[in-house]
């Protein structure tokens, strides 16, 4: 228990510094267009998965990344739409509309492709 | 920059019709502005590290605070749902909120909208990450297989960018119309 509460502490901290650094990246690229490409960038999934190779071995961590894999493809299904929401609906709603389709898609992405 | 000008469409190109005006400045205005283009005048790829004196902590903060939030829900659907239930969420798309929010408070939705359309590619890099890096991990160890994995996504990322972007400018050029017309 005190194991699993370190390796989530630990991962949460990873996952925030490597999402902060690759954003002070995409702060600095123009035009947003390409600055976008990392608001899709592997920041989390490199943080967590470097904590998983060191906690539970290689095995986990390809589990982990064909979860990733797929859901990474909800992420671009959802982006698509997610362009068309932000333009009518303003960044928080449009985004927030983004999130609840990845969800549904990954929801099905899991019962497909990775039971 | 040279000004251009545009021989007026027929109106069932242009789609509404918009109202006339006499020309007073010698370029062309468009009629509908499409917020997935990009000034055309802007570099494919450019750098400005100026921008990262702007940058403020609680920007920072809020970003740092998605990435744990997402790293601790991916590790907690892990252990409850299994590795691949908790991979599926390293690839949740939590930090657009903040990014989107805060592009759209500094510039405009405009480049909020550009920034999502620039995150579709991103993904599809990611898409590739993950299997890469599923193939990698069972081969080599995981530093050379993470930074292969990393590599693969900056590679097809860019790569999409870079063959998708002219497509748009080209598009969003030839979808110019005038709104005035010579009187």
């Amino acid at each position: 228990m005190m194991k699993d509460l370190l390796t989530l502490a630990v991962k949460a901290v990873d996952g925030g510094l490597f999402v902060v650094a690759f954003a002070l990246v995409g702060e600095v690229l123009e035009p947003k267009r390409f600055a976008g490409l990392f608001s899709a960038a592997p920041s989390v999934a490199l943080a967590n998965l470097i904590v998983v190779v060191v906690v539970a071995g290689h095995a986990e961590a390809v589990d982990n990344t064909w979860g990733m894999a797929v859901g990474a493809v909800a992420f671009a299904l959802a982006a698509v739409l997610g362009v068309v929401a932000v333009r009518r609906f303003g960044a928080l709603r449009g985004s927030v509309a983004t999130c609840c389709t990845w969800l549904v898609l990954a929801s099905a992405g899991l019962v497909v492709f990775l039971r | 920059m040279t000004a251009v000008e545009h021989p007026p469409k027929e109106p069932s190109q242009s789609g509404p019709r918009q109202p006339r005006r006499s020309w007073t400045r010698a370029h062309v205005e468009p009629a509908h502005h499409d917020p997935l283009a990009d000034d055309a005048s802007e570099p494919l790829i450019g750098i400005d590290a100026g921008k990262l004196r702007k940058v403020r902590a609680g920007d920072l903060g809020v970003r740092f605070a998605f990435g744990a939030a997402v790293s601790v829900v991916a590790g907690l659907v892990g252990m409850v749902a299994g590795p691949k239930a908790g991979g599926l969420f390293l690839a949740f798309p939590a930090i657009l909120p903040a990014t989107l929010t805060l592009i759209e408070k500094k510039e405009d939705n405009r480049h909020a909208t550009n920034d999502t359309a620039g995150a579709v590619l991103g993904a599809v890099g990611l898409g590739v990450f993950g299997v890469v890096a599923a193939v990698a991990l069972s081969r080599m160890p995981a530093a050379p297989a993470l930074l292969l994995a990393a590599a693969a996504w900056l590679v097809v990322s860019v790569t999409c960018y870079l063959l998708v972007e002219p497509v748009l400018r080209r598009r969003a050029r030839s979808s110019q119309t005038p709104t005035d017309r010579p009187s």
